[in-house]
């Protein structure tokens, strides 16, 4: 019973914090709270491969940028009420377009893994700016229309917070199943797991698409806030500061990823609009975590409830 | 019946002869050692035979059919399995954890995304068959990298034990541990040789261990088997004397 | 096409072949020897060609230029290697943490340029001596380019000099392939990896100030420098220095093609030559790892 509750505590702690802000959240706060939920399910997904399976991938910002055109295409094309469709249809392409790129990045080495998805996030961004006559080149794509019930930002909230919430359960039920274990344990010891009669690559490449496809629906689902998008989305800065913020957090902790997004989302309201160096911050930010603080805001605040209770301890065994 | 059979197996390593036209027959149920002097190619032919290298020429037949370069995870679906000489494990999981594991794989719900998987009772009861025959039964929860070198290697092997393994290679099962643990070990492999009735083969340089249980005992050096047969027949055989000449093992 | 616009393209794309090689074989230095993955190699680049910028400024002279970025960014790869990156070796996913390190490198270092300099393009002028161009019958090439080819064949050959034939180079072959037997014959492994460090990024440095008369200068540039050395390296294989060598020249000459068969697309060809290398020879034209299972 006490298990349980271990368990379910973030979970608590989650609707208290997400939900609460429908009732008492101002404009700003919705919107600020709006994109801490959505690349909260980028890094939550993101982190399926870095914290989960150890594959650093510098290039989920495809698959974001992916969602997010997808969405704003198709909604501009077909009108608001495809909006919702789109985000189902967004999804997809991203498996599928995973799949190609696995194939060709995931059979090699973890530094090549790194940099083959920087390259390919780099040539679809390229894509995205040079082909202007379809995607709207440099200046993006603005008022993408939506359904008349998402239109405030509020309604917009209420929506983004449900797929959300159903997609990082999801994500929260892999990270607990079998499929799960077998990508920590790839993490671990790949060698081992082949030796178990497992084979590494397709696990890999499945992570990878799993992972892929929920990056999409956040990307989808971002095209929505400011109803614009821009190939920044697909910029190799927007997958280095995922993964920062997934660092900042906890990779090792299934909710860490979104901690840090909340903790990054907020300096960057605070910090980032007062100074032009906000890239100086992050990398100064980032430093300093690698090197004091591998384990992140969740691993600080277990160190430290580890001390607690082993003080507890002694005076319960004087 | 030949459980594993090697014909003419070669492999080099840039100039070095790793192993030279090997050519041997395991039976089933056998218990084989392997010994030889450092850099013999005891680990590069225990590689070979699991498919974590491929031989330069020459076959490998298990229950006499080719398995020369398959991969290693179709090999242990095959039934053949391993422990290794530094012992591989998943070092941040619980002891239990590193066998549910294996039991999951080999009761294929690895591929399950979405289910807990504290749901599978076939999978639990067998985790703890295994705990409870190998010993580790008190220590399940205790983390991989927490254990004693010697319960690492046990572990191993209790991991490889999990795939109900038909041909089972354990690479140096006693390197490193006290004599006690070795003698424990020592046991521990004669009984789940009978018990699981496995064929195994194990690499080991303690000399006491291998003509106490071997069956067979084989001998490798520089690559070549030079000499195989029972306790006796090694120990009087004058090429293997001739290779181990100045060491004081027999 | 023209026999002479070919020859000119040829050697425009020589030109640009050896300045990736310049920087791409730091990149592949690094990592074969000191096994880091240096991300922010191309940042190294483009300091140097703002320390050229700067020397040029203060003294009007070219090869002062060019001594003050090889050095600068040398010293800068040297430092940071020494106050960063050593203190994570030996970690758990030590990879994924040099990447993530160097990554904050590149941040930082444009921030840097940027305050220093400000956010404005600045430009230097070739030195005069390099200033005109040679006339080959009908062709005729700019001095610089043939000035920047022998250069590139002249680090070529002295860096596989010193690393194949003198001691210093068997120190620092050893020196990454078995660490702690060299330690104990008295070399300082951390020493030579700091300077192996230093001689990478101040190629790196060099090759940004020799650029700096044929492009611009400006904050970023480390990134587009690094997407294109990352491709000559894929291509070519990690830690290899004659498969940099040959796809350098092979992404050069593909961009100095390129652009006249389909101008808009031209910079998106390397990466279409990578994945067909990809395709076929995923560790890259020259891998040399055969037998071995890839786990």
């Amino acid at each position: 019973m006490n298990n349980k509750l271990v368990t379910m505590a973030p979970w608590l702690a989650y609707f208290l914090i997400f939900g609460s802000l429908v009732f008492a959240g101002g404009d700003h706060t919705i919107h600020i709270a709006s994109q801490v939920i959505i690349l909260g399910l980028f890094a939550i997904a993101f982190n399926v491969l870095f914290g989960t399976t150890g594959l650093l991938s510098f290039g989920q910002a495809i698959f974001y940028g992916l969602g997010a055109y997808i969405t704003g295409m198709m909604a501009k094309s077909f009108g608001g009420d495809f909006f919702v469709w789109a985000l189902l249809i967004a999804p997809v392409a991203a498996i599928t377009l995973s799949v190609l790129l696995g194939a060709l990045s995931l059979r090699l080495s973890d530094v090549y893994f790194t940099m083959l998805t920087l390259a390919f996030a780099q040539l679809v961004w390229g894509i995205c700016v040079k082909w202007s006559s379809f995607t709207g080149g440099d200046d993006g794509i603005q008022a993408i229309p939506k359904p008349e019930l998402l239109a405030g930002g509020l309604n917009y909230y209420i929506f983004s917070f449900i797929i959300v919430t159903v997609c990082i359960y999801l994500l929260w039920r892999l990270d607990r199943s079998p499929f799960g274990a077998v990508l920590k344990g790839i993490r671990q010891n790949p060698t081992r797991i082949s030796f178990i009669g497992l084979n590494v690559f397709r696990h890999k490449l499945l992570a990878y698409m799993i992972s892929s496809g929920f990056t999409a629906v956040a990307g989808g689902l971002y095209a929505g806030i400011d109803k614009s998008i821009h190939p920044d989305m697909f910029v190799w800065t927007m997958s280095g500061s995922i993964i920062l913020m997934t660092i900042l957090g906890g990779m090792r902790s299934f909710f860490g990823p979104l901690i840090g997004v909340a903790i990054f989302i907020l300096l960057e309201d605070v910090i980032g609009r007062s100074t032009q160096y906000w890239s100086f911050v992050i990398g100064a930010i980032m430093i300093t975590v690698v090197l004091l603080f591998p384990k992140g805001v969740v691993g600080i605040s277990r160190h430290f409830a580890g001390l607690f209770a082993k003080k507890g301890g002694q005076l319960d065994n004087p | 019946m030949t459980t594993l059979e090697l014909r003419h197996v070669n492999k080099h390593f840039g100039g070095l002869h790793v192993s030279r036209d090997i050519t041997m027959g395991i039976e089933q149920g056998e218990l084989t050692a392997i010994i030889g002097p450092n850099g013999a190619g005891k680990t590069t032919l225990f590689n070979e035979i699991t498919g974590y290298i491929t031989p330069d020429n020459g076959s490998i037949l298990f229950d006499g059919v080719e398995i020369t370069g398959a991969e290693p995870e179709n090999l242990v679906k095959m039934g053949i399995v391993r422990a290794f000489q530094v012992a591989s494990l998943f070092i941040d999981e619980t002891v239990y954890d590193n066998i549910y594991l294996a039991a999951l794989a080999f009761h294929g719900k690895n591929g399950n995304i979405f289910t807990n998987r504290q749901t599978y009772k076939d999978v639990a009861e067998h985790c703890h068959f295994i705990l409870g025959r190998l010993g580790l039964s008190g220590k399940e929860n205790l983390k991989a990298f927490e254990l004693s070198h010697g319960d690492q290697k046990v572990l191993d092997i209790a991991i490889a034990l999990t795939m109900k393994p038909k041909l089972l290679l354990l690479d140096e099962p006693t390197a490193g541990m006290s004599p006690d643990e070795r003698v424990k070990m020592t046991r521990l492999i004669r009984a789940i040789h009978e018990e699981f009735q496995l064929t195994t083969v194990f690499v080991e340089h303690d000399m006491d261990m291998v003509f106490g249980i071997a069956d067979i005992i084989r001998v490798l050096v520089h690559g070549e088997l030079i000499a195989e047969g029972n306790a006796e027949e090694i120990q009087k055989n004058p090429a293997v004397i001739e290779a181990y000449l100045g060491h004081e093992v027999l | 096409m023209s026999f002479e616009i070919f020859i000119s393209q040829f050697f425009g794309g020589l030109s640009v072949a050896m300045l990736l090689f310049l920087v791409a074989s730091g990149l592949t230095l690094i990592f074969g020897v000191a096994k880091v993955f240096n991300f922010a190699h191309g940042s190294f680049y483009m300091i140097g060609a703002y320390f050229s910028y700067q020397a040029i400024a203060l003294f009007d002279n070219f090869w002062i230029g060019a001594v003050a970025a090889a050095l600068g960014a040398g010293l800068v790869g040297m430092l940071l290697e020494i106050c960063f990156i050593r203190r994570i070796a030996g970690r758990e996913e030590e990879g994924a943490f040099q990447i993530l390190l160097t990554y904050a490198f590149i941040l930082i270092l444009d921030d840097a340029v940027k305050f220093i300099w400000g956010p404005a393009y600045k430009t230097i002028s070739k030195p005069e001596s390099l200033a005109g161009s040679m006339d080959f019958g009908a062709v005729t090439i700019p001095t610089y380019n043939l000035f920047i080819i022998v250069l590139g064949l002249v680090i070529v050959v002295s860096a596989w000099y010193v690393l194949s034939r003198t001691k210093t180079g068997k120190i620092i072959l050893a020196a990454s392939t078995d660490t702690q037997m060299v330690g104990m014959l008295g070399v300082n492994v951390s020493l030579v990896m700091s300077l192996v460090f230093g001689v990478a990024t101040a190629m790196g440095g060099l090759a940004g100030a020799m650029a700096a008369p044929l492009r611009t200068i400006a904050p970023g540039t480390g990134v587009e420098v690094i997407i294109d050395s990352l491709i000559v390296v894929v291509i070519g294989g990690l830690g290899n220095f004659w498969g940099a060598l040959f796809a350098a020249l092979l992404i050069g000459e593909v961009n100095a093609f390129g652009i006249l068969w389909m101008p808009q697309w031209a910079s998106l060809l390397s990466f279409a030559v990578m994945i067909v290398v990809l395709i076929f020879k995923p560790k890259g034209l020259f891998s040399r790892e055969k037998g071995r299972k890839k786990i």
